[in-house]
């Protein structure tokens, strides 16, 4: 693995970041109070939102575009590589002007899949030098789930199950609306679904916007908490869960098996990938490699950048995604030591 | 070594970024992200805002006397030299306008919007939705979309076959109206005849093919990929030679692209700020360098050729005269 560098072009020495927050109906709310509060906070911002629907508290320090969603695809019938055209124009439209936008929110869509927009996001070449991605926070209302749950399906389907595998924050609204138990029952099953994020509810414990910014959350490591954590999980007939495959190893990973493994977990899950992260120790590299994608595409980039002075020899990628074999994911990544 | 004069004429800042320009005769105008259109060049004292649309400026096309805009939220309108002829609320993002005889094509979600005058009338092309659209001839078009192109018979307004493809971002037509070239989110460009519903396609771009151009003289095609610039040499049987010449010059993803109307000079903008002129005479190195203070947004010739306008995302926009290549 050679880390790569995104051009940052001189106008734009920062990237700008971008929290994708999805979710039902309440994301836009919540997106548009997110906001408000960068807007007219101790530092304010200058904050871009977009989504596909108006803002539902409309405020003039908030640059707010709502706008369709287009989605292409590279190759015709390929779902691997699809990406949202619209969300290139409008990022380069909050971006690259005389004032530019200093941290930018999309909105997703309920009915929409939310991989398309975090690999949009990571791998479109102009978003690549205008914007990084900050961090995935998805709502849950606690009232609709915990009114689901009480007929044990409490996921709505597919598209929430996938945004939850790979949430990095979990906000739940409403949480006062619903009783101790089913509140109980409803945080164990997203728990399940998510061994990345912090789950937070605000009606217990307000929320601070520094638990939903400034993430960081798709480099480096990540922090996975252990599957015997996790509740047995209840679904609706048809839906699957996707799984969360925690490959680790202690040493120095040869760098071509580390390629080829790579390479083949692309090549034989592409489609299947939510998303795929973590920092390896590869020999002939001085600091580990810290890589992360979504599908068929994954970058890499020196982990100098996060931890100027720590070099471990601790190997760690986490994959989510559907159908993934396991125990060859974790045997063969193991088997990549150098010997 | 061939090189070409080039000397700035005019530099204003506008209030905000303007992300298409145009000429109609010798007026330069400009369609900025404040959703204003205005006409460069004017003195402060006399510069006028033709029109404001609601929103920022996503597409804009020039005719002979006219202007057809449109705008992210559906705001459209189309100006003449003297301001506002007819303004329209199209109800969702404007994504591409085409000036196509004496009616103006707007890309509006899955349709064209085919406006004369004040009335407009949309046409569902069956493409998903739609991304681009251009003239070809008289009162053909074609239109690019998710998943593919449309032969689009404007005066009839009604479609004339279609061609299953990736993803097309970008379209340009050969100006001896043979070929259009569609350049798709994949990496390829297709070649399609006119009137034709087969495509050949043209492979290897390391990422979507955004822009496209043909020389005046509708003697080879240009295309970018992120910092990759290249010309196919066309002939009447098409553009069939297994490799384009590769024009290095730019270090940065190409963003803008222009080709002369009355030579065959092509200008290219990049994210750093740099703009080339290129000839196919020497393919080696650029005929002539010049640097905005942004990203350049986008580039246009005057109808003459003798003039070029830039701009950038700090609001610069600039004007050059610019003297053919001399060996």
């Amino acid at each position: 693995m050679n880390p790569t560098e995104p051009p940052h072009p001189p106008h734009f020495p920062a990237p700008v970041r971008v929290s994708v927050v999805a979710g039902g109906p309440e994301a836009a709310l919540m997106a548009a109070r997110l906001a408000q509060g960068l807007a007219s906070g101790a530092r304010p911002e200058r904050v871009g939102v977009i989504a596909e629907v108006p803002s539902p508290e409309p405020d003039p320090a908030v640059s707010w575009i709502a706008i369709a969603a287009i989605e292409g695809e590279r190759t015709e019938g390929c779902g691997c590589c699809r990406s949202r055209l619209d969300l290139v124009s409008s990022i380069r439209l909050l971006v690259e002007r005389p004032r530019p936008v200093e941290r930018i929110i999309v909105v997703v869509d309920p009915a929409r899949d939310i991989s398309t927009v975090t690999q949009t996001v990571l791998s479109d070449p102009d978003l690549q030098r205008l914007v990084e991605l900050d961090g995935v926070i998805v709502t849950v209302d606690a009232v609709a789930a915990a009114t689901r749950l009480a007929v044990e399906a409490p996921f709505a389907g597919a598209l929430e199950l996938q945004r939850l595998s790979i949430a990095d924050r979990i906000v739940v609204s409403r949480a006062d609306d619903v009783t101790d138990d089913a509140l109980g029952r409803l945080l164990g099953s997203v728990r399940t679904v998510n061994r990345f994020g912090f789950i937070a509810v605000p009606a217990i414990t307000p929320v601070d916007m520094g638990l939903l910014v400034d993430l960081h959350a798709w480099h480096g490591a990540p922090l996975v908490g252990p599957s015997n954590a996790a509740e047995p999980i209840v679904l609706a007939p048809g839906d699957v869960l996707p799984m969360t495959v925690r490959c680790e190893v202690d040493g120095v990973l040869d760098p071509d098996a580390m390629d080829e493994w790579f390479d083949r977990l692309l090549a034989e899950h592409g489609i299947r990938l939510l998303r795929l992260q973590g920092a390896v120790s590869v020999a002939g590299q001085p600091h580990r490699v810290c890589c992360h994608g979504v599908r068929s595409f994954a970058s890499s980039h020196s982990e100098i950048e996060h931890l100027p002075e720590h070099r471990s020899n601790h190997s760690l990628v986490v994959v989510v995604g559907y159908h993934l074999d396991a125990e060859s994911l974790r045997s063969t990544f193991v088997a990549a030591l150098a010997h | 070594m061939i090189r070409c004069e080039v000397a700035v004429v005019h530099r204003e800042r506008l209030p905000d970024a303007a992300r298409h320009l145009g000429w109609v005769g010798s007026t330069a105008f400009a369609g900025c992200d404040d959703g204003s259109v205005v006409i460069v060049g004017a003195d402060r004292a006399s510069r006028r805002v033709l029109h404001r649309l609601s929103g920022p400026v996503t597409a804009f096309a020039v005719g002979h006397d006219r202007l057809a805009v449109g705008a992210i939220d559906g705001s459209a309108a189309v100006i003449g030299r003297a301001g506002t002829e007819v303004g329209f609320d199209l109800g969702s993002t404007v994504w591409g306008a085409g000036m196509i005889g004496d009616r103006c094509a707007f890309v509006v979600g899955t349709d064209v919007v085919i406006a004369r005058g004040a009335a407009h009338e949309a046409i569902p092309l069956g493409l998903g939705s739609l991304t681009s659209v251009t003239q070809v001839t008289g009162s053909l078009a074609m239109v690019g979309g998710v998943r593919g192109v449309a032969w689009l018979d404007v005066g009839l307004a009604a479609r004339d076959g279609w061609i299953e493809l990736p993803t097309i971002v970008s379209l340009g037509a050969d100006p001896r109206h043979r070929f259009v070239a569609a350049g798709d989110l994949g990496g390829s460009i297709h070649i399609v005849r006119s009137g034709s519903q087969e495509a050949t396609e043209l492979s290897g771009y390391p990422d979507r093919v955004e822009l496209l151009g043909w020389l005046a003289s509708g003697g080879a095609l240009c295309a970018t990929a992120d910092d990759e610039l290249t010309i196919w040499a066309a002939t009447g049987d098409g553009l069939d030679q297994p490799e384009p010449t590769r024009l290095v010059g730019h270090d940065h993803p190409i963003t803008s692209l222009s080709t002369s109307p009355t030579s065959d000079l092509v200008a290219t903008g990049d994210a750093a700020g740099h703009i080339c002129i290129w000839s196919p005479l020497d393919v080696d190195s650029p005929v002539a360098r010049m640097r905005g203070d942004g990203v350049v947004l986008s580039l246009a010739w005057s109808g003459t050729g003798r003039e070029l306008l830039i701009s950038t995302s700090l609001g610069e926009v600039l004007r050059y005269v610019v003297t053919p290549p001399t060996a």
